[in-house]
C-alpha cells in the first residue's frame, strides 16, 4: 500500500510544502543544489488527504509557522476530516490515517536513485505528452512502450518535481470552514463534478475513499487514484519526424494540404474566412469563437480552411463531437480532404486511442483524456446531448486546449451561455459577425429555412390514448405522402413511439408496412433509418434521438406535443432543420402540434424567422455591394 | 452526498410516469402473495427504473422451480433437478435466484464488479429484498452473511460487492448482517476455470468460518442466509455452507442462499 509523504522544503527563507510517494527521488532532486533543507511533516495512505494537508500547510506557511505547529495542524485537520467523513457516511470511526514522523530528512537515506532516471523520465514525458490519465492507463501505456512498471512512480515524481507533470488525486477533498459548521467537500479532479461522488470505504488504500459516478465509464476516479496530467508539446510532436513541414521549408514550397474539390457559396466563403482569421490571429484577445450556422448550411466544410491553416504551421487539431457515429463518419471525410496528414478517430472502443496524430476526431468523453495538447479545438454541435447542460464536458474541452490555444464552437443552436459570451447583440438583434463569432444564416442552396407552423389542439395526448382521429394531423400526413414525401413524426417519450405507430397504422391503413418507430434503445435503429432513407418506409415515428445528423431529402416533419419539456428551443430548431436540406426541394412542411401555448416552440419559430430575415439582409447587402 | 437517482438506470429516461403506480401494483401482485404485498410494492416503487424497463428488462424467474437450487424446470415431474439429485451435499438447504442471468444481468454485473460502480449495489440489494419477500418471507433468519472475497482480490478491486449487497439487503429487510466467513484460498477467477469439477475442486476448503462465532451458543439451530450475486453451479455456495457447518456451534444451522442471477 503506497503512502504519501508530506514535507516542507526550506530554501533562502522561502518554504513550500510538497507531496511525494517516493521520498528518495525528492531528496535526490533537491540535493543537486545546496542550501535546501527538507522537513518531513508526516505521511498518509490517502492521496486526497495528503493534498488537502498540503493546501492547508501552504496556507499556514505564509504566516511563518514552525514545523511543530504544522504537524499539529495536519493532525487536527485529519481528525476533523475523519469526523466529517463519518458524518457523511453515517458511521463513526477513524477513516483517515496520518502518522506525523521524524524531523529532518531521516527517511530514504539509503535508497539510491538510478542515474538514468532523468533520461527515462523524459522518455515517459514524451509518451504521456498532452494526456491526463489515471494510473492504470499510464501503466498500460508505459508497458506498451516497453517500460518497467516498478520505476514508473519514481519517474512520474521526477517529472512532477521538474514541473512537467501534475500529480493529483482522482477525487479532491476540501475541508471547508464555515461559520456554522465545517464541511468536507469532494470534487472529482477529472470531470469536476461534485454531486455525483459516492463515499465508501476502499480496500485498496484502506481509508475512507470515494469515487465519481459521473465519469466512471472512463475508469474509476477515486480519492486514492493517482491522476497525472502532462502538458503537450506544441510544435514538436514525436510523429512529426519525417513530416513534410518539419524541416521548415518556405510556405511556397509546401504541397497543398487541403485537397478538396468542392466550392463555397459566397456567404460560406466569408464565414470560413472569418473563422480562419480567428484561428490564424497570433494575438487574439479572445480564445473562443462561435460559428453559428443554420442547419444545412454545410458546417463541416467551413472548417477546412481553419484546420488547413493550423496544420500548415505544424499544429495539432482536435475535433470533438458528441456522437460516436459522427466521429466514424467525420474522420474518413477529413482524411480524404487532408490526405497528407494523419487523422484518427478516437472513441471508447477505438483501437487508435493511444496513437499520435495531427488531426484527432474524438467523442466528447474521450476529450477528457487530453491535457493542454491542441492549439485548436473544434467543438462540433456544441449544444447536443452530452454537452447540453453539462459543464463537465466544457471543462474537458477547456483542458484539452493548449496554453494560448483556441476553441472553435460550431453549432446551429448555440446555448445561452455561448451566445451571451460570444455574440454581441444590440436591442435584441444579433450582429452578423464580430471578432468572436460569425453567423451563417443561409443554407448552402440559398433558399430560406422553412418556417414551422404551430397548431394548438386541446386534449392532444388524449386523442392518442383514446385513438381518436385528429383531422389536421392525418390530413397533413396524407398530403405529404401523396406528394411522395417522407414524414418524420417526433414524439416526446419512448412509450409514445409504439402508441403513435399503432395510431398511424390504424388511421392510415393503406400505409401498412411503411410505418416504423425508433428510439434510442432500439436494436434495429440503424436498419430502420436506412430503410427510411431508401424509401422502403415512408413514415418514421421517433424520439429526439434523430433530431440531428440525419439528412433525408424530400421530407416533412410533424412534432406531436412540441410543448413537452423534452423539446427545448434548440431541439425544435434542429428538428425543423431536417426539412428542405437538398437543393432540388428546398421547401417543406413543419408542423408543431401543441396542447397549449409554450415558450419553446414559439421561440424556435421566432429564431428561424430571425435567421431568414438576417439572410435576406445579407443577401441585400451583397447585391448592393 | 449520495446522488439522487432521477433517471432510469437502464434507458436513462425519467422513471416517473402516470401509469407507473398502476403497473408497479400489478407487478407486486404478480411477484408475491397478499401477505407480502406492502413491502413488495414499496421495494418495487423504490427501484430506479422506468415502467417500460421494469416490465421488459427484468427477467424474473417464472415457472416451477427445483426445490433445492431454484432452477426453472419445465415438463419434469421431479421436484429436484438432476444436478441437485446428483451433487447436493446437505449443507446448503435451498437456493433461490431472482432473475435469469441474461444480457441485462451481465451488463449490470460488469458495471458493478469491473467498472466499480458501487452505488448500483443499492439497487441490486433492493432486487434481492424483493426476492426475499418472494421466496423466503416465512423463514425466520437470524443471520445474513455473504460470500467473502480473498484479501488480495479485495485490494485489487477496492470494494467488496457481495458484502455491500448483503449489508444493504439486510438493512432493507430488517435482518442482521454479520460477516461469518473468510476466504483462505485465492481461487482463480471463475472465467478462467473450466468445468464443474474444476470449480468444485478449487472451491474445496476455500472458506473458513470466523472464529468469534465458535463460542456463541444458540437456543435453537439458527437460520442463516448467504447472499451472492450469481449462482452458476452452486459450488461456491455449497462450500460456504459446509464451512459454516464446520463450526460446532453452527453445525445444526439451516443454511439457505439468495442470489440475484442464475
Amino acid at each position: 500500500m503506497p503512502e504519501y509523504l508530506l514535507y516542507v522544503k526550506e530554501e533562502n527563507r522561502t518554504r513550500q510544502a510538497y507531496i511525494t510517494p517516493c521520498f528518495e527521488v525528492d531528496r535526490h532532486f533537491w540535493e543537486q543544489e545546496d542550501g535546501r533543507r527538507l522537513h518531513i511533516i508526516g505521511k498518509s495512505p490517502s492521496l486526497a488527504i495528503a493534498f488537502m494537508l498540503r493546501e492547508q500547510v501552504n496556507q499556514r506557511l505564509a504566516h511563518d509557522a514552525g514545523i511543530d505547529s504544522l504537524k499539529q495542524l495536519a493532525h487536527t485537520a485529519v481528525r476533523e476530516s475523519s469526523v466529517l467523513y463519518g458524518r457523511a457516511v453515517e458511521e463513526t470511526k477513524d477513516w483517515f490515517q496520518f502518522s506525523p514522523s521524524g524531523g529532518l530528512e531521516e527517511k530514504g537515506r539509503n535508497d539510491h536513485v538510478a542515474a538514468d532516471l532523468p533520461i527515462e523520465a523524459d522518455r515517459l514525458r514524451r509518451i504521456l505528452s498532452g494526456r491526463a490519465l489515471l494510473w492504470e492507463e499510464i501503466v498500460y501505456l508505459w508497458m506498451q512502450h516497453g517500460g518497467d512498471e516498478s520505476v514508473l512512480l519514481r519517474l512520474i515524481q521526477w517529472l512532477v518535481l521538474e514541473g512537467k507533470a501534475v500529480l493529483l488525486p482522482g477525487i479532491r477533498l476540501v475541508l471547508k470552514k464555515g461559520l456554522w459548521r465545517n464541511r468536507l467537500l469532494a470534487v472529482c479532479e477529472r470531470c469536476g463534478e461534485a454531486d455525483s461522488i459516492h463515499l465508501a470505504y476502499c480496500y485498496r488504500c484502506e481509508q475512507g475513499c470515494g469515487y465519481c459516478a459521473a465519469c466512471i465509464q472512463m475508469g474509476q476516479s477515486k480519492c486514492c487514484a493517482r491522476y497525472v496530467c502532462v502538458a503537450g508539446e506544441l510544435d514538436t510532436a514525436i510523429s512529426r519526424a519525417g513530416h513534410p513541414f518539419a524541416s521548415g521549408h518556405e510556405s511556397s514550397e509546401k504541397p497543398a494540404l487541403l485537397e478538396w474539390e468542392g466550392t463555397y457559396t459566397p456567404w460560406q466563403a466569408e464565414a470560413a474566412e472569418r473563422a480562419r482569421q480567428f484561428v490564424a490571429a497570433q494575438d487574439s484577445s479572445s480564445e473562443s469563437f462561435l460559428l453559428w450556422a443554420v442547419c444545412g448550411a454545410g458546417k463541416t466544410e467551413l472548417l477546412f480552411p481553419s484546420i488547413a491553416d493550423m496544420l500548415a504551421s505544424g499544429k495539432k487539431v482536435l475535433v470533438a463531437t458528441p456522437r460516436k457515429d459522427v466521429v466514424l463518419e467525420l474522420a474518413p471525410r477529413l482524411q480524404r480532404v487532408f490526405p497528407r496528414v494523419k487523422v484518427i478517430a478516437v472513441h471508447g472502443a477505438s483501437g487508435e486511442k493511444w496513437e499520435e496524430a495531427d488531426v484527432v476526431v474524438s467523442t466528447t468523453h474521450q476529450v477528457m483524456r487530453f491535457y493542454r495538447r491542441f492549439p485548436l479545438v473544434v467543438v462540433d454541435e456544441a449544444d447536443a446531448f452530452p454537452y447540453h447542460g453539462n459543464p463537465m464536458l466544457y471543462r474537458a474541452v477547456q483542458r484539452a486546449v493548449a496554453l494560448g490555444g483556441k476553441q472553435l464552437y460550431l453549432t446551429a443552436t448555440p446555448p445561452k451561455k455561448l451566445r451571451k459570451a460570444l455574440v454581441p447583440a444590440r436591442f435584441g438583434l444579433y450582429a452578423p459577425y464580430s471578432p468572436t463569432h460569425t453567423m451563417l444564416p443561409q443554407r448552402y442552396h440559398g433558399h430560406p429555412l422553412p418556417v414551422p407552423k404551430q397548431m394548438i389542439v386541446a386534449g392532444l395526448q388524449q386523442k392518442l390514448r383514446r385513438n381518436q382521429p385528429l383531422g389536421a394531423f392525418l390530413e397533413q400526413v396524407r398530403h405529404s405522402l401523396t406528394d411522395d414525401r417522407r414524414v418524420f413524426v417526433f414524439v416526446p417519450r419512448v412509450n409514445d413511439v409504439e402508441e403513435m405507430t399503432q395510431y398511424l397504422t390504424y388511421f392510415l391503413p393503406d400505409c401498412h408496412g411503411r410505418i416504423a418507430g425508433v428510439h434510442a434503445a432500439d436494436p434495429l435503429r440503424d436498419e430502420k433509418v436506412k430503410a427510411f432513407r431508401d424509401r422502403q418506409l415512408s413514415l418514421l415515428v421517433t424520439t429526439t434521438i434523430l433530431e440531428r445528423g440525419v439528412t433525408i431529402p424530400q421530407s416533412d416533419v410533424i412534432v406531436w406535443g412540441a410543448d413537452n419539456a423534452v423539446f427545448d428551443q434548440a431541439s425544435l430548431v434542429q428538428i425543423a432543420g431536417r426539412v428542405g436540406r437538398s437543393a432540388d426541394s428546398p421547401g417543406g412542411t413543419i408542423l408543431f402540434l401543441v396542447e397549449k401555448q409554450a415558450e419553446a416552440p414559439r421561440e424556435a419559430i421566432r429564431e428561424i424567422k430571425r435567421m431568414n430575415r438576417l439572410a435576406q439582409r445579407l443577401r441585400g447587402n451583397q447585391h448592393a455591394g | 452526498m449520495l446522488g439522487k437517482v432521477s433517471r432510469c438506470v437502464i434507458c436513462s429516461l425519467s422513471p416517473r410516469s402516470a401509469m407507473r403506480q398502476e403497473r408497479v401494483r400489478q407487478l407486486a401482485k404478480r411477484l408475491g402473495n397478499e401477505s407480502v404485498y406492502p413491502p413488495m410494492y414499496r421495494l418495487l416503487d423504490k427501484l430506479p427504473l422506468c415502467v417500460a424497463c421494469m416490465e421488459a428488462k427484468l427477467p424474473f424467474q417464472v415457472g416451477p422451480q427445483c426445490l433445492v437450487c431454484g432452477r426453472v424446470m419445465m415438463n419434469t415431474p421431479d421436484e429436484r433437478c438432476t444436478d441437485c439429485q446428483r451433487y447436493a451435499d446437505g449443507h446448503l438447504l435451498q437456493n433461490r435466484s431472482m432473475m435469469a442471468y441474461q444480457e441485462w444481468g451481465k451488463e449490470v454485473i460488469r458495471q458493478l464488479k469491473y467498472r466499480g460502480d458501487e452505488h448500483l449495489s443499492a439497487m441490486l440489494a433492493t432486487l434481492l429484498a424483493i426476492g426475499y419477500y418472494r421466496y423466503y418471507s416465512h423463514i425466520p433468519f437470524r443471520i445474513v452473511t455473504n460470500v467473502p472475497l480473498h484479501p488480495s482480490r479485495l485490494r485489487e478491486r477496492g470494494f467488496d460487492q457481495a458484502a455491500l449487497l448483503a449489508k444493504h439487503f439486510a438493512e432493507s429487510v430488517n435482518l442482521s448482517y454479520f460477516p461469518l466467513l473468510r476466504r483462505v484460498k485465492n481461487t482463480d477467477k471463475l472465467s478462467k476455470q473450466a468445468g464443474r469439477f474444476a470449480r468444485y475442486q478449487s472451491m474445496h476448503n476455500a472458506f473458513a468460518p470466523c472464529e468469534e462465532w465458535a463460542s456463541r451458543t444458540w437456543k435453537a439451530a439458527p437460520h442463516i442466509l448467504i447472499i451472492d450475486d450469481i449462482y452458476t453451479t452452486g459450488s461456491t455456495l455449497r462450500a460456504c455452507a459446509s464451512a459454516i457447518h464446520s463450526l460446532p456451534s453452527l453445525s445444526q444451522a439451516s443454511i439457505r442462499s439468495l442470489t440475484l442471477f442464475r
